[in-house]
């Protein structure tokens, strides 16, 4: 098992993560949803930072609450303000309930965080992390992973980003002739 | 002549944005040996210039931050990675073998890391803050009172 603190602290995270979730279901401002979606990123970086993952909790940080909060944000400054007031139904609520539930007995027969027996510690995993400081000069065998054994999935990851971007592009333009823009240059003709 | 402008925020976010950017420095320079890299290093600068967009109008930010210019960084990101990997084809290795970068090594695997890093990187930065621009950039500024 985790050591007793830490295990105290992830309890705490998943309280306070179910709390914000359920407080995101039930509001209907999507300025509110946009901004509790970016607390729940930031419990999962916790969550994260707390299982010993320091890589991916500063990715999962970054981006869930400086860059996707904000693609939201911008999001609802094109539409409307307030979600349509239609509440889920008490079967959703059950379903919900039931797979939680089923979700939690499941994770009781996980295997402990760490163990050697985990797919992560098979096959090529060890290998990487044996020789990854040797091999690649760097100090981080996370970077000689993503860097050295892994570029051809960096380069895939950022030319996935490059295709985001160019999609936006593409099919939104950067608003030179939208109606919002119109109104707004009609509203102060000095600027 | 503008009344809506959240001026507590906006004193906030002139205080926060350049320690977003020296971090953004330091988890550029500090990713050989720590949690960090360029990708990290990237997406911060970028949440640090989607802030300044998002308090101080899009328009601001894209005076600041020109499009053409993120564009051509975004696609400088991604030829700069097809270029590490198509090096080895030049000097008879495999694709992405960085051993044709330098004479083989740790070293001449750290410069090739170095690369990717930096690549991905500037791809990351100027593609979020342009898919930014694009989604938010609709309106002039955004009013207080739309939310």
């Amino acid at each position: 098992m985790i050591a007793e603190p830490q295990a105290w602290l992830l309890i705490g995270l998943v309280a306070i993560f179910l709390a914000v979730g359920v407080a995101a279901l039930r509001t209907r401002s999507l300025f509110a949803l946009a901004i509790y979606t970016a607390v729940l990123s930031l419990l999962c970086a916790l969550a994260l930072a707390a299982l010993d993952a320091p890589d991916v909790a500063l990715i999962a940080a970054i981006v869930g609450v400086g860059l996707l909060a904000p693609l939201f944000l911008g999001a609802v400054s094109l539409t409307a303000k307030t979600a349509a007031a239609r509440l889920p139904s008490r079967w959703t609520y059950i379903a919900a309930g039931a797979l939680g539930l089923l979700l939690f007995w499941a994770a009781l027969d996980l295997p402990e965080i760490g163990a050697s027996s985990l797919s992560a510690g098979a096959g090529i995993g060890p290998v990487y992390v044996n020789r990854a400081l040797g091999e690649s000069g760097l100090a981080s065998a996370v970077m000689a992973v993503s860097a050295n054994y892994r570029a051809l999935d960096t380069i895939l990851a950022a030319g996935a980003l490059f295709i985001a971007a160019l999609g936006a592009y593409a099919v939104l333009g950067f608003g030179e002739r939208s109606a919002l823009r119109q109104r707004d240059k009609a509203a102060e003709p000095e600027a | 002549m503008n009344t809506h402008r959240p001026v507590v925020v906006r004193a906030i976010v002139k205080f926060v944005m350049p320690l977003m950017g020296v971090l953004a420095a330091h988890l550029a320079f500090v990713g050989a040996g720590a949690p960090g890299g360029g990708f990290a290093a990237g997406a911060l600068f970028a949440a640090a210039l989607v802030l300044f967009g998002l308090l101080f109008g899009i328009d601001v930010a894209r005076r600041a931050v020109p499009t053409l210019v993120l564009r051509l960084g975004a696609g400088l990101g991604v030829a700069l990675l097809i270029c590490a990997g198509l090096a080895g084809f030049v000097r008879g290795y495999n694709f992405l073998d960085f051993r044709a970068l330098a004479e083989p090594g740790p070293t001449t695997m750290r410069l090739g890391a170095m690369l990717i890093e930096t690549g991905a990187g500037l791809t990351a930065s100027c593609s979020f803050v342009l898919a930014f621009f694009a989604i938010a950039g609709r309106a002039a500024e955004i009013r207080n009172e739309e939310w």
